[in-house]
């Protein structure tokens, strides 16, 4: 019996130091090459991902990489899985998610800030239109009340002297189901992004039932925090040792801000190119949604202190752990040396 | 299950080895993936610890209980007595079948969607589907306790003309007894199981919210802290609860 619990414990320790090395193995693999034969870069739904279709489409980072792939994510584990095992080299995500993911111990930094906010009520009520007609209301939110929007629109309405948890409901519900819901009239306000929102606004009409972007939650914040209409929403994040490749990294932001500059200066031809690399987010729907998406990429050391400042407000109300337990430390922020 | 894990320990070092092994080999996962991937032994105790500490674990622990056992309290009594007329009549139980089978065979799920719709987000919700979804199982097995009975017993009871007292007592009442403890032992984990899943879809509260919430924050110690947990909660019931009632009933049997 003895001698069998040794043997067992020695069989195991040879496989403890076994899984233990070949981690270490993998990690010093990773060198950086002067032209990468792929360059992938993780997306998800949203506005922020708009510009990485005619990047790809127009095959923009030539100089750097032999092409440029997309590849999507939808849940957060999908995001910690691709940044542990370096999948990728960038990912398109909320900025939330990727603070995050950098206090938890994983290797990323925050290179822009592509979208700064692109929150609205919607609403089949016509009698909604303003922060207080929510009161007595149910209001479905992606993530419920934990998540990123629910977060962000439970401070809007403390500041406002409104009770989240008592003077209206917030649902738990995504997205796509509180869109189809807008339009069946099961439900009458909804928060939703980009494109999302033109999305359930096409939809509705559709069955004769008028939804609105009934409040605008950037002015909202502004209004109430007495900063500018601004919400860090979503931006790129550079993967691992991807961030000391200056080169790489300052090329894709130059890039990623171009195509998003064409894509706001031409709605009508970005709408295709959108759809062919992201069927769900259909041509339409991208088109209309510019207006308000506030697409307009800033590079992290430009917006760092934008960034801090509305966290700090934001952490008046919000729980430390929906970024991860703390502010970002400065190693969040790519500074480009 | 784990009853029999608890029951079986014939040799109690080997059962701790047992769990040395599984700590073991988590330890080990956990050097070789990232913190963000597997939490190890220690964050996670410490994770239990730190819910202890900020009365997050009791409190939603309390939620949950009360709706799981209302759940199964509600499921168990309206299977069993279901369970009582099919086995008592085989047209009633071929009845009964159909609704059975569908509830048995479309994922769970799928209730939880569909109550969510009925019932609106909270404990209702939570309630009809651990309660729906442990009916079929106590109706199987108390049916089938009945029906086991030794057709000659009751041949005998027949003939020699016992009263009816006696009868229900000595005769039903153990061979529905012994469907129901095998039904319950299941009921008892499936129905924790049952009762997360719905919150984890469908509540603002409750251990299933708070594995939502945990997943969202990236939070994995929390996770693995909460599926440790649930894993002791199941062996506590069954040592609490669940081996007294067999042990009682086993003595009464004889």
């Amino acid at each position: 019996m003895r001698r069998e619990i040794k043997q067992l414990l020695a069989a195991l320790m040879i496989m403890v130091m076994a899984v233990g090395l070949s981690g270490c193995a993998q990690k010093t693999a990773q060198q950086t090459t002067p032209k990468l034969p792929e360059l992938k870069i993780a997306a998800s739904q949203g506005a922020g991902s708009y510009p990485l279709a005619p990047l790809v489409e127009n095959n923009s980072l030539q100089s750097i990489a032999d092409k440029t792939t997309i590849e999507s994510w939808v849940t957060s584990e999908q995001l910690s899985a691709m940044v542990t095992s370096n999948q990728v080299h960038f990912i398109m995500a909320p900025v939330t998610n990727a603070i995050m993911l950098h206090n938890k111990g994983a290797d990323v930094k925050l290179a822009n800030v592509a979208v700064w906010g692109m929150l609205y009520i919607l609403s089949a009520d016509d009698s909604v239109t303003s922060l207080a007609d929510l009161k007595g209301k149910q209001v479905a939110v992606t993530g419920g009340s934990s998540g990123y929007h629910g977060t962000v629109f439970r401070h809007i309405l403390i500041k406002n002297n409104i009770d989240p948890d008592k003077d209206l409901t917030i649902l738990n519900m995504d997205m796509a189901e509180s869109s189809s819901k807008l339009a069946t009239g099961e439900i009458k306000l909804a928060l939703s992004n980009e494109p999302n929102s033109s999305v359930a606004i096409a939809n509705s009409a559709k069955g004769n039932v008028t939804v609105k972007r009934a409040i605008d939650l950037q002015a909202e914040w502004g209004k109430a925090t007495g900063s500018s209409a601004r919400i860090p929403q979503a931006g790129l994040i550079v993967v691992g040792a991807n961030a000391k490749n200056t080169a790489l990294v300052n090329e894709v932001l130059k890039q990623f801000d171009t195509n998003a500059k064409w894509i706001n200066e031409n709605p009508a031809a970005a709408g295709p190119v959108v759809e062919k690399y992201f069927p769900k987010m259909r041509a339409s729907a991208v088109q209309q949604s510019l207006p308000f998406a506030r697409l307009e990429p800033v590079s992290s050391p430009q917006c760092k202190e934008e960034v801090n400042a509305f966290l700090a407000e934001y952490l008046k109300t919000a729980p430390p752990a929906s970024i991860g337990g703390k502010m970002p430390d400065d190693s969040f922020y790519y500074s480009g040396n | 299950m784990t009853a029999s894990i608890i029951q079986g320990i014939s040799d109690r070092r080997y059962y701790i080895l047992g769990i040395m092994l599984i700590l073991a080999g988590w330890q080990a996962l956990a050097w070789a993936s990232h913190p963000l991937i597997v939490a190890s032994p220690g964050s996670t105790f410490g994770s239990i610890f730190e819910m202890l500490t900020s009365g997050e674990l009791t409190k939603n622990l309390l939620i949950t209980l009360q709706r799981q056992l209302t759940g199964l309290a509600l499921g168990v009594l309206t299977g069993t007595v279901l369970g009582i007329f099919g086995g008592l009549r085989k047209s009633l139980d071929s009845m009964f079948q159909p609704g059975i089978n569908a509830i048995l065979a479309t994922p769970s799920v799928i209730f939880v969607v569909i109550a969510m719709v009925w019932f609106g987000q909270g404990s209702t919700q939570v309630i009809f589907v651990t309660a729906l979804l442990v009916m079929p199982i106590m109706y199987l097995n108390s049916a089938k306790g009945i029906q086991s009975i030794d057709s000659n017993l009751l041949q005998m009871v027949q003939v020699y003309r016992v009263p009816n007292r006696i009868k229900v007592l000595k005769v039903y009442l153990p061979g529905l007894l012994y469907g129901f403890m095998a039904g319950f032992s299941l009921s008892v984990a499936s129905s924790l199981r049952i009762t997360i899943m719905a919150e984890l879809l469908g509540a603002q509260n409750g251990i299933g919210n708070a594995i939502f919430i945990a997943r969202g924050y990236l939070e994995t110690s929390k996770l693995f802290a909460w599926a440790l947990l649930l894993v002791l909660m199941v062996m506590l019931i069954e040592a609490i609860v669940f081996n007294p009632l067999q042990r009682f009933i086993s003595r009464w049997q004889e």
